[in-house]
């Protein structure tokens, strides 16, 4: 197999099929300026310009370089990719368009990388526009996942989500493992949540919590979603420059507001007044009895000195001659309107 | 009864209670349903998918009379549970059957020698400690009364204890037992009621409301004092006009002095409910996403204010058209009777005592 040797230029590096294209990093240049380029890219030969098929890195890379050609192999798109297989539909022997034959060249060159979840994902996108997802999973499904990874079926959920939400996997703010949750979601709910979701990092259980809670919410309100969210405050959040961990808290508690505005108050109400009957300080918590069943409330410290035990003792006195008490006793009573 | 035998097709039979009244009675009334007689140990065969029910006429092995299974930490009405079968065939979402039975098998215990037995026994031994009783715990008490004349049964035994007082609770307006023609001063028929919308929406196959007051009604006509069950009490947009409706019709059918007593519950259920209803194919009705905290009995129920509210609401109604006094909470904390009542059981001599005076009408 004779090699080519082209212009780097001549060649397309941002084609659809190079869905994992991503610009050189400094070592490729180094490798490549000192050493030269040691494997070759493939290329596809066409009636005009030839088409790159794998190695745009390489190419990108090259093109840096003043006066390098591009080393590559010529592979013969007409040609099954294996000879041997069966031409069943979906089999890499049947007969396949073209993109779907460059996807699989592009995947078969790239085999023994490491896939991630937005890797998974980006490839699912170029085959699903050119075909069912079923079909992709079939196809491409085994270069991409080990038999029986769960995350062949996370991925094709995924892919019914807007491709705006790609870029959230990919910077690692939302987990693959949400994808089902995600796509049962309405357009509208979805564009509503986008910004919220690139806020942070969930993970798969706090954004399941939070979605649980405004779908719940809008439900017990009867409006959607993406308008009781509007209303919430929740919006504002990511714009006050909060540490990572308290936006995230933040946005978790705002949302649990909404889906439980009477618990929330009941238990900002009782916070409030634990405050106010404790001295300033005081390492005794106070917690509400059984979800606010019953008027009494629990206390709990750590001992771990004599002198802890002294200083829980003393704040107990005081706070059973603090004028808040009653009123913390209360917390969970109604006032009758009669 | 709202729906004619309840789609039985398949009568099971336990081979030792085959040939009993009440197996007889049951071939009788379901002339059209497969019948299968079970040997020992056997069990009926799972459902066929064909849609019908299966009856399993069975023998009762454990008690028959069973304290309600009520916890210590929310006050019990005292009710004493006659066993007389398990599972019902209207289909309520909110049931908590659902939890307690698997499948859609009714089972009706027709070793009533059996339970005759352990009823005098426990009756007879002091003939003026009163009991109030009731078999609606484990199923409708009057469901499935056409086909086994069970309550009848039970009637004709009670003749002889004037010191049992058995509450019949239904959804249905089945008065067939009335044929028994027991002591009026002894049975308190009682039908649980909602509000319309929970009922057209959540009580499928049951009897409208204006057939159970109509019911009621015909019963206090013939002399009975009646009860009557807000439970589950549902939180629901316009829950207030529609539990307000219910009441307003209650007292279209009959005066406060024709009822007994009437109990008050607000939802609850096993924290598993929705799951099941989901399982099943059906939505989650709206007052199942509440804002609700697990209680000390390990059910979900609604927050106290929620609750609260939702009892002064229907308490102060009630008191509108006159009727307060015979008015309780079914499993409700002494804080809850007191912010509505203004008082605890305990200042009435305890729940159990309370309602035993409401059934025998002491104090008028």
């Amino acid at each position: 197999m004779q090699p080519l040797f082209l212009h780097p230029r001549d060649l397309d590096i941002a084609a659809p099929h190079l869905f994992w294209a991503a610009p050189p990093d400094t070592a490729l240049l180094v490798s490549l300026d000192r050493l030269g380029q040691t494997t070759p890219a493939l290329v596809a030969a066409t009636d005009g310009r030839p088409i790159l098929v794998a190695g745009s890195r390489r190419a990108a890379a090259l093109r840096e370089l003043r006066g390098r050609t591009l080393a590559a192999v010529a592979v013969d798109l007409a040609a099954p990719p294996n000879p041997d297989a069966p031409d069943a539909p979906g089999s890499p022997g049947a007969e396949l368009p073209l993109p779907l034959r460059l996807g699989l060249l592009y995947l078969a060159s790239n085999l023994g990388r490491a896939v991630t979840d937005a890797m998974a994902v980006a490839a699912g996108r170029y085959f699903a526009a050119h075909g069912p997802v079923d079909d992709f999973l079939a196809l491409a499904g085994p270069y991409l996942f080990a038999e029986g990874d769960r995350r062949a079926r996370l991925v094709a959920g995924w892919l019914g989500l807007p491709p705006a939400w790609d870029a959230l996997l990919a910077a690692g703010n939302v987990p693959l493992g949400a994808a089902g949750r995600l796509a049962g979601l309405d357009a509208d709910t979805l564009a509503a949540i986008l910004p919220l979701a690139g806020a942070v990092r969930w993970s798969r259980g706090s954004l399941d919590n939070a979605l649980t809670w405004l779908g719940e919410a809008a439900r017990l309100a009867g409006e959607p979603p993406a308008a009781l969210l509007a209303r919430s405050g929740a919006m504002d959040l990511p714009g006050r420059g909060l540490s990572p961990n308290d936006l995230s808290a933040g946005l978790l508690a705002a949302l649990r507001r909404l889906r439980y505005p009477s618990l929330t108050t009941l238990e900002a109400r009782f916070a409030a007044l634990s405050r106010e009957v404790l001295p300033g300080g005081s390492r005794v918590k106070l917690h509400p009895g059984q979800g606010f069943e019953t008027d009494a409330f629990t206390l709990e410290t750590t001992i771990r000195r004599p002198e802890d035990l002294a200083r829980a003792a003393a704040d107990i006195q005081a706070m059973a001659g603090a004028p808040a008490l009653p009123r913390l006793l209360a917390v969970a009573r109604t006032e009758d309107p009669a | 009864m709202s729906a004619p035998l309840w789609d039985i097709s398949r009568l099971c039979l336990d081979e030792a209670v085959a040939a009993t009244p009440m197996a007889v009675r049951a071939a009788a009334a379901l002339p059209g349903a497969t019948r299968l007689v079970l040997a020992p140990g056997g069990t009926p065969p799972p459902d066929d998918g064909s849609g019908g029910r299966t009856l399993h006429i069975k023998a009762h092995k454990g008690r028959f009379l069973r304290p309600c299974p009520a916890t210590r930490n929310y006050r019990c009405c005292g009710y004493q549970i006659i066993h007389i079968g398990e599972n019902c065939p209207m289909d309520c979402s909110y049931c908590i059957l659902r939890a307690y039975f698997r499948d859609r098998t009714l089972s009706a215990f027709a070793n009533t020698e059996a339970m005759f037995a352990e009823l005098a026994g426990a009756f007879g031994r002091d003939r003026s400690r009163f009991f109030r009783v009731g078999t609606g715990q484990f199923a409708d008490s009057l469901a499935l009364e056409p086909v086994t004349g069970h309550t009848r049964e039970l009637l004709g035994f009670l003749a002889d204890y004037d010191n049992v007082i058995l509450e019949l609770k239904s959804k249905t307006a089945d008065l067939s037992w009335m044929a028994a023609a027991p002591r009026p001063d002894r049975v308190l028929p009682s039908w649980s009621l909602n509000a319309p919308a929970i009922v057209a929406a959540e009580e499928r196959d049951t009897a409208p409301l204006e057939a159970r007051l109509a019911a009621a009604r015909e019963c206090a006509r013939a002399g009975f004092r009646v009860c009557l069950h807000f439970d589950p009490i549902c939180r629901f947009p316009g829950w207030e006009a529609g539990y307000g409706a219910t009441i307003d019709m209650i007292f279209d059918y009959l005066k406060p002095r024709d009822i007994a007593y009437m109990s008050l519950g607000s939802f609850r259920c096993l924290p598993e409910l929705p799951g099941r209803l989901a399982a099943e194919g059906r939505e989650t009705p709206l007052f199942m996403v509440d804002e609700f905290t697990v209680g000390a009995d390990g059910k979900k129920r609604l927050l106290r204010p929620l609750r609260v509210e939702q009892f002064r609401f229907l308490a102060a109604r009630l008191a509108g058209h006159g009727f307060s006094r015979g008015l309780y909470f079914c499993m409700e904390s002494d804080e809850v009777w007191y912010e509505v009542f203004g008082r605890r059981p305990k200042s009435l001599g305890g729940l159990s005592a309370h309602l035993l005076d409401m059934a025998l009408n002491r104090g008028g």
